[in-house]
């Protein structure tokens, strides 16, 4: 069933409509959740959550590309799970790597706190990324919008996990001059 | 603004972005919505674990579902928590069978072998693969084969951990792809059920690390194609690299690879291979990409610690124009078979002597120890503090009379066209492992600050003690020493003064530095007789050029 079908089964209220999304991309989500949250038991919560997510949102939403409609859904609420996780604790872990490597991009020079447009920061983070090599690119949202480990990024793109590693880190650079020139830092 | 954040919206990035083959992301083809519970078939062997597929009829009774044998136990790793949605992935259940292997497991064939044998090998070293207290992720990458079915595994322990010895390990299946490695704080203890024995696992590589550097090694696969060099990979290791090598603190990032056998090898410049350890059944190799030093903050590629070793060769080959240091080098042609001998004469105007200051990284500054015959060795003066660059200078000075320099020339079995370097003036290759040689003196530069060594003295002491001077037993070393805090009897007498017993062992001094620290300089014997008193300690032997902060 494509995408067009699914979301028809959605506008007509028919519940098949999240069996069929959980039969096409109950993988996909599942590999995101897992990415940010590593556990079984919050995997699948967090996708009955984006299930139930979509059949609210749909309608009026009439996503063009239901996969990552899906996909940012679930992404948002496993992040949620996550802060509210380790809301007492530290997490520790590969997402906490994630979070920390980001955490670079975002350190101010001044070391101040400072209220941001987030709209206008998403609009930067567009052309940021767009300015980007595409590969680059993709590694870039493989890590810090699949939060995919390294290692797996590494091995799909057949390089090694030290370069790897080493693009993200020229890319986290490239990405806080560009906020701070741009004034978000 | 906060990381949080910053992931948040870039959560809403658009979806074009999203849409070039990222979507494709891992496990996508292969998910199982919740894991069917894992029975595991243990037996104590040389640490090879295979995760088997199981029939399908036994996937319902997980708990009855373990391979019987002789030599296997049979436990249960996870709970069952059937909520499996028809997918057009086929299930596999995971099997661990932990099995006494004299064979390596390239021979090994299971009678389930309708699904694709997915083999695990654990038995990597202790002293390699260190495992932290936190469960470590293990990700499986698979490539799937063209019925979508994963083909071939790789399990890599995805956190950097530290240093723990003989742990066990329980396997924990998280989902299809992932594993989690939990570690247990005793050999062969149960664990959720399920034991993991390291009984005679090969323990073969690296023996003499030590662990007090951090490097991350890696390898490859025999299938896996060449992996790309940030630095040429052609880029030899100095041979006595390897000895440097040994005493980095290894350890592996990565976890265990189905038929990988670990090895380290270092190439040579002629292209003859080191290998510090050679396993039965040696496959891959790990590769100089793949070493990294690791500082407070982040790990470097040793590729650029190479490279940076092969930028100060070039400066100090760069000072071949000064005539006094100039290696000679002789072409000899291709014929030519007898031996030459010819003997250089050089006069030296008393306005530009020979009185060279090389700079070392930190700024050490000595005065070079002349074994030439007739040259004037300098007063001992006061050298400057630390500098932060490294550069060679040559320095001329105006300070002593007129010199002769003989350097003779000596060139044998030249059969092929060749160059040769006079014996006085060859820079080794070993310049390029950070030791400066000049005149027959090795100057060892001060690497103070240099935080991924983290060496203490004694280890400094040691590591040019056993990884210099043996492949230069008979040069002197120009060294930095601190007298100790306590001064201690040597064979009875008392030493009032670290001049006094430094020149009790014939061990010239050149001048002192901060911290009261004297340069000296000294052969082997001496450093070593001076070592094993424990009156001096060594403070100044390398390395200039660690700096990863540029």
């Amino acid at each position: 069933m494509n995408d067009i079908q699914i979301i028809e089964l959605y506008f007509n209220r028919n519940q098949d409509a999240i069996r069929e999304t959980e039969k096409e991309y109950g993988a996909y989500c599942f590999s995101i959740a897992d990415n940010i949250l590593h556990n079984q038991q919050d995997d699948e919560e967090c996708l009955n959550d984006t299930w139930l997510r979509a059949w609210h949102s749909i309608p009026p939403s009439r996503p063009a590309r239901l996969k990552l409609f899906l996909g940012k859904i679930t992404r948002n609420l496993a992040f949620d799970k996550y802060r509210q996780k380790t809301a007492d604790k530290r997490g520790g872990g590969d997402f906490e790597a994630v979070l920390d490597e980001l955490a670079e991009c975002v350190a101010s020079p001044e070391n101040v706190e400072q209220a941001f447009d987030a709209k206008a920061l998403r609009q930067n983070l567009n052309q940021f990324l767009k300015a980007l090599p595409q590969r680059d690119r993709q590694i870039f949202l493989k890590r810090y919008f699949y939060a995919e480990s390294v290692r797996n990024i590494a091995k799909e793109y057949q390089i090694t996990a030290n370069h790897c590693t080493v693009i993200l880190k020229r890319v986290r650079k490239k990405l806080q001059i560009y906020l701070e020139q741009e004034g978000f830092l | 603004m906060k990381k949080e954040e910053l992931f948040q919206i870039l959560g809403e990035v658009d979806d074009e972005f999203l849409d070039e083959n990222v979507t494709e992301i891992k496990h996508s083809t292969s998910w199982i919505t919740a894991v069917v519970s894992i029975a595991a078939c243990i037996a104590v062997s040389a640490g090879l674990i295979y995760l088997i597929p199981k029939p399908s009829e036994d996937l319902r009774n997980p708990a009855e579902s373990a391979l019987q044998s002789e030599t296997s136990v049979t436990t249960s790793v996870q709970t069952v928590t059937e909520t499996q949605q028809e997918t057009d992935f086929q299930e596999i259940p995971l099997y661990f069978d932990l099995y006494t292997a004299t064979d390596p497991v390239t021979s090994y064939e299971h009678p389930y072998d309708a699904h694709p044998m997915i083999e695990i090998e654990i038995s990597e070293n202790p002293e390699i693969l260190y495992i932290s207290e936190t469960p470590q992720v293990i990700s499986v990458h698979d490539s799937l084969d063209s019925s979508g079915r994963p083909k071939q595994y790789e399990f890599t322990v995805t956190d950097t951990g530290y240093r723990a010895r003989n742990n066990d390990f329980t396997l924990e299946r998280i989902d299809e792809n992932t594993l989690i490695l939990h570690s247990a704080s005793n050999r062969y203890k149960v664990y959720d059920g399920m034991t993991l024995s390291r009984q005679n696992t090969p323990y073969y590589l690296l023996k003499d690390i030590q662990p007090e550097n951090i490097a991350y090694v890696s390898w490859q696969l025999p299938e896996e194609s060449e992996p790309e060099f940030s630095y040429p990979a052609e880029q030899a290791f100095p041979e006595e690299l390897a000895g440097i090598l040994q005493n980095m603190h290894i350890y592996a990032k990565s976890g265990c690879v189905s038929y990988a056998r670990w090895v380290f090898t270092v190439t040579m410049q002629d292209g003859t291979e080191h290998t510090i350890s050679q396993p039965e059944g040696l496959q891959n190799r790990f590769y100089i990409d793949d070493i990294l030093y690791y500082s407070d903050t982040d790990f470097y590629p040793f590729a650029e610690y190479i490279a940076k070793m092969a930028e100060l060769s070039e400066t100090v080959q760069n000072t071949e124009s000064i005539p006094e240091t100039t290696a000679v080098n002789t072409t000899v042609p291709e014929t030519t078979t007898t031996i030459t001998t010819e003997t250089t004469t050089t006069t030296q105007p008393a306005t530009a002597e020979t009185n060279q200051i090389m700079t070392g990284k930190s700024g050490v500054q000595v005065l070079p120890y002349v074994t030439t015959e007739g040259q004037t060795v300098p007063e001992p003066v006061v050298l400057p503090d630390i500098q932060t660059s490294f550069e060679t200078q040559i320095i001329m000075e105006e300070q002593y009379p007129e010199t002769t320099v003989q350097s003779e020339t000596t060139a044998t079995e030249t059969i092929p066209e060749m160059t040769v370097q006079t014996e006085t003036t060859t820079i080794p290759e070993f310049i390029q492992s950070g030791i400066i040689e000049e005149m027959g003196v090795i100057y060892a530069a001060e690497w103070e600050n240099i935080d991924p060594w983290e060496f203490t003295q004694g280890v400094e002491k040691d590591w040019l003690l056993s990884n210099v001077m043996q492949y230069y037993p008979d040069k002197k070393y120009c060294i930095a020493v601190h007298p100790a805090t306590v001064q201690i009897e040597e064979e009875g007498e008392e030493y009032p003064t670290p001049e006094e017993f430094l020149n009790d062992l014939g061990i010239q001094i050149l001048g002192r530095r901060k911290d009261n620290e004297l340069v000296i300089i000294a052969d082997s014997e001496q450093i070593e007789k001076m070592g094993q008193s424990e009156y001096m300690g060594f403070v100044a032997v390398l390395n200039p050029v660690m700096d990863f902060d540029q």
